[in-house]
């Protein structure tokens, strides 16, 4: 090869290898910036005066006086709110409910005049009767349709849909009522027969029955939206009263948005737009998305939906936070309030545990390969075994962990810590072994040598200048097991995780399962009921698990530069 | 030396004493019949070109070869008349009488002053001010003192390699060996350097009985009393420096020490 080519090779060789280490440090970076970012968001964020009313009621935490001025600031704007949308429900369209109640109260008087028709209606063969009939109920009915139709939309547009809806139904009710009074009158009854009397009765409520059902189907379809879009507010500003608080159970209904973020999200999703049921080309119903504004143009939820737009910032009273209590707190409602901490202290727990069984272990191992074993097939086959034991699957561990552990061993009744941190140790152990006799056997064969040389036994060698020299190198590979340990999901799914639960005290880790970091991520991402609203908690776990694994790897650095030092 | 004039039983001043004493790596024989014997308090130069067997022959001393699988030994070798392969001997006793310094530095990555008290903290427990005593009086015997006593309880590995080397020796005298050891200790330090250990060697014989592998003459010339001369596993020639190295009675040396090989 002549002096050019060898240059060419050697110059495009080593621009390949810069192109390939930039796009790696682009890639880490695509991975860890939205993570870091985000995650950050999980304790750094801007908050809503929910925020801290969620912590002094969930957490017992003291509120200062500012930040209770601020509550009750948005307590007062969100009042407003709530009184209109109260006097909303129960508002009544008395003017609407009298055009009904007169048109009902004129029918029936014209019905009593026409009483000498009814008799000679009823005496004609059943089908003539039954058209007669029609035709009385007609004439007594007149133009009922449309001042229902009328009334209807009055009350819509006064708002008083909700109290119209349960007026029609009562009018229906009452109609019913009435015609059955009618036709069982004594002046009937002693003329007419049964049969002819219950089609007499149901001629006369046909028709304004059905009017009436008409209208309240369409009054039930504006009201469905209405309580769509109430529980949008809810959701958003939280229970209108404390009556409703006190009633509901799961405690994310008890509050509003806690976050801007959210609050913004929630109001664009669930109150700026509303699902409502419409009824398509072929009769079937199906839901659609419609702007609330439209839906309720013209009405007093319209009203409500602009004041709340207007009065976002002063609803939602912003301010930056930082909420140590991410860490520290317990979560609240499946995430959704609350902080992260039993996840913590379980990884912390499942991690330690794991080290505290494999570190030692590792550690004899790896003395008895690089000190002891003299080279033999049984040696080679123990360190085969012990190479193969670094390649099986970590689920294998975990069925391994939940086969043996648990169910034939019995440490513990179900999942525990001790199960969960015996199956990691058993997971990273070979790796503990591997790295560690690789570091004795990159301590100079001159230490021993020297240390030998002045009289020193074996294991005195051993303990005071071949452990020491390894030590920085043997730290950096168990501490890099202890973060893979920290990360692991497969083996703790079946030993020792749960996905709920309190952080555990130390007497409980034989018998109780801990939630950890990394099958809750799982969990929170996949299994939540309400995965959408707790992005934020997601990629608060991840960072926290990230930052603990990170955390780790560098004090091994620290560790080792300081030992190296020496 | 013939082999067969040899007196079987060592002379009274020797501390070392080798009878038709052999060595194997597995079936090959790298060290062969050797009978010789070290003087008491003299400086013993073993030289002879590379793979003649004079670092295995040195390192049999304190049971060094050991650590090498496959090595075994035949004949003996004494050390005041005791046997150094006896079965039941203690070998870190021996190693303890018999220290060795390397051909290249190696102190432990621990402070000067530790590796110094390496081997006497070994004996057991040792009040401060002994070990100080001891520790000072070792540095000075390695002419190390002056150099390190400000850094005492900085890494010996921040010493230049001639410093380490000295602080190897100084380690070795701490437990006070009756023999000292030496295999190629210049080979990897620079002239200046070598000055100074040659110096030492010369201020150290007559209190120890030193063994010292060689490669180069000029060094062996200067530092020893006696000089062995090893050619492929046998001792060609064994007698006072000054003889051997102006007359040689046997071909092969004078053909080495004059540079025809080796």
């Amino acid at each position: 090869m002549n002096d050019r080519s060898r240059k060419i090779i050697d110059s495009s060789f080593s621009k390949l290898a810069k192109i390939s280490l930039a796009l790696m440090c682009a890639a880490v970076a695509a991975f860890t910036l939205p993570i870091i970012i985000k995650g950050a968001g999980a304790f750094l964020f801007t908050a809503t005066s929910e925020h801290e009313k969620i912590l002094e009621e969930n957490f017992g935490a003291d509120l200062s006086d500012g930040q209770k001025e601020r509550i009750k600031r948005g307590e007062i704007q969100k009042e407003k709110i709530f009184s209109e949308i109260l006097e909303l429900e129960n508002r009544k369209s008395l003017e609407a409910q009298k055009i009904i109640t007169d048109e009902i109260d004129a029918a029936f008087a014209k019905l009593q005049k026409q009483t000498d028709s009814v008799l000679s209606a009823a005496k004609l063969t059943s089908s003539k009767r039954r058209k007669a009939f029609a035709d009385i109920s007609t004439s007594i009915w007149g133009d009922f349709a449309s001042r229902v139709k009328e009334a209807t939309q009055m009350a819509e547009k006064n708002g008083a849909a909700v109290s119209f809806e349960k007026f029609l139904e009562k009018c229906s009710e009452d109609v019913t009522e009435r015609a059955k009074q009618y036709s069982g009158s004594k002046a009937l009854k002693a003329q007419i027969k049964p049969v002819a009397r219950a089609a007499l009765r149901r001629s006369i409520c046909q028709l304004p029955n059905s009017e009436l059902e008409l209208s309240r189907k369409r009054l039930s379809e504006i009201n469905a939206a209405y309580f769509t879009f109430k529980s949008g507010v809810n959701k958003l500003l939280g229970p209108v009263d404390a009556k409703q608080k006190a009633s509901e159970k799961l405690p994310r209904n008890k509050y509003g948005q806690s976050r801007m973020d959210m609050a913004r999200k929630v109001f664009e999703e669930s109150v700026c737009k509303i699902r409502v049921i419409a009824t398509d080309k072929n009769g079937h119903s199906t839901f659609q998305s419609v702007q609330t504004k439209e839906y309720f143009k013209g009405t007093p939820v319209e009203k409500i939906f602009d004041e709340i737009e207007e009065n976002f910032d002063a609803l939602m009273q912003p301010h930056f936070v930082f909420y140590g209590g991410f860490f520290t707190n317990d979560p609240v409602d499946s995430n959704l309030l609350g902080g992260i901490f039993p996840m913590i202290v379980g990884t912390f727990y499942l991690t330690l545990g794991s080290m505290l069984i494999a570190a030692p272990l590792g550690i004899i191992a790896a003395i008895y390969f690089s000190e002891y074993a003299k080279p033999s097939k049984i040696t080679s086959a123990l360190k085969m075994c012990v190479g193969t034991l670094a390649g099986v699957p970590s689920i294998v561990f975990g069925l391994f962990g939940l086969a043996f552990l648990i169910d034939t061993l019995k440490i513990s009744d179900g999942k525990s810590v001790i199960a969960g941190s015996a199956t990691l140790a058993l997971l990273i152990l070979p790796t503990i072994v591997q790295s560690c006799a690789e570091s004795l056997k990159s301590v100079p064969q001159t230490y021993r040598e020297a240390s030998l040389g002045l009289g020193a036994g074996k294991w005195y060698t051993i303990c005071t200048v071949i452990l020491p020299a390894a030590l920085p190198s043997m730290l950096t590979g168990i501490i890099i097991s202890m973060g893979r340990a920290a990360g692991e999901t497969a083996p703790i799914i079946f030993t020792a995780a749960t996905s709920t639960g309190v952080a555990l005290g130390l007497s409980q880790i034989f018998t109780n399962p801990t939630p950890a970091l990394p099958w809750n991520i799982y969990n929170i991402c996949s299994e939540h009921e309400a995965a959408e609203m707790v992005e934020h908690v997601q990629y608060g776990m991840v960072f926290t698990l990230m930052g603990i694994v990170l955390s780790l790897n560098l004090v091994a650095i620290i560790i080792r530069a300081k030992l190296q030092r020496r | 030396m013939d082999n067969k004039t040899q007196d079987n039983t060592p002379q009274s001043n020797a501390v070392v004493s080798a009878r038709d004493f052999c060595v194997y790596y597995g079936t090959h024989k790298a060290v062969k019949n050797i009978n010789v014997d070290f003087a008491r308090g003299k400086v013993t130069a073993i030289i002879g070109p590379s793979g003649c067997g004079k670092s295995t022959f040195l390192r049999c001393i304190n049971r060094m070869n050991d650590l090498v699988d496959g090595c075994t030994t035949s004949g003996k070798l004494m050390l005041n008349g005791v046997d150094i392969y006896h079965k039941r001997l203690d070998v870190t006793e021996l190693r303890r009488r018999v220290g060795m310094v390397f051909q290249r530095p190696n102190p432990f990555p621990k402070s000067i002053y530790d590796n110094v008290a390496f081997g006497v903290r070994l004996k057991g427990r040792i009040a401060r001010s002994d070990l100080d005593e001891i520790v000072e009086k070792s540095l000075r015997g390695a002419a190390l003192w002056e150099e390190v006593k400000d850094r005492l309880s900085s890494s010996a590995l921040g010493l230049s390699g001639g410093q380490q080397q000295r602080l190897c020796i100084a380690r070795a005298l701490a437990i006070r060996p009756e023999v000292l050891l030496m295999d190629e200790p210049c080979s990897a330090l620079d002239p200046k350097s070598t000055a100074r250990i040659e110096d030492l060697i010369a201020e150290l014989s007559g209190k120890y009985t030193i063994a010292i592998v060689t490669h180069n003459m000029q060094q062996a010339s200067r530092v020893s009393d006696n000089t062995a001369f090893f050619y492929e596993g046998n001792l060609i020639e064994f007698g006072e420096t000054a003889k051997i190295f102006t007359n040689p009675k046997k071909q092969e040396t004078n053909d080495y020490i004059t540079g025809r090989f080796g």
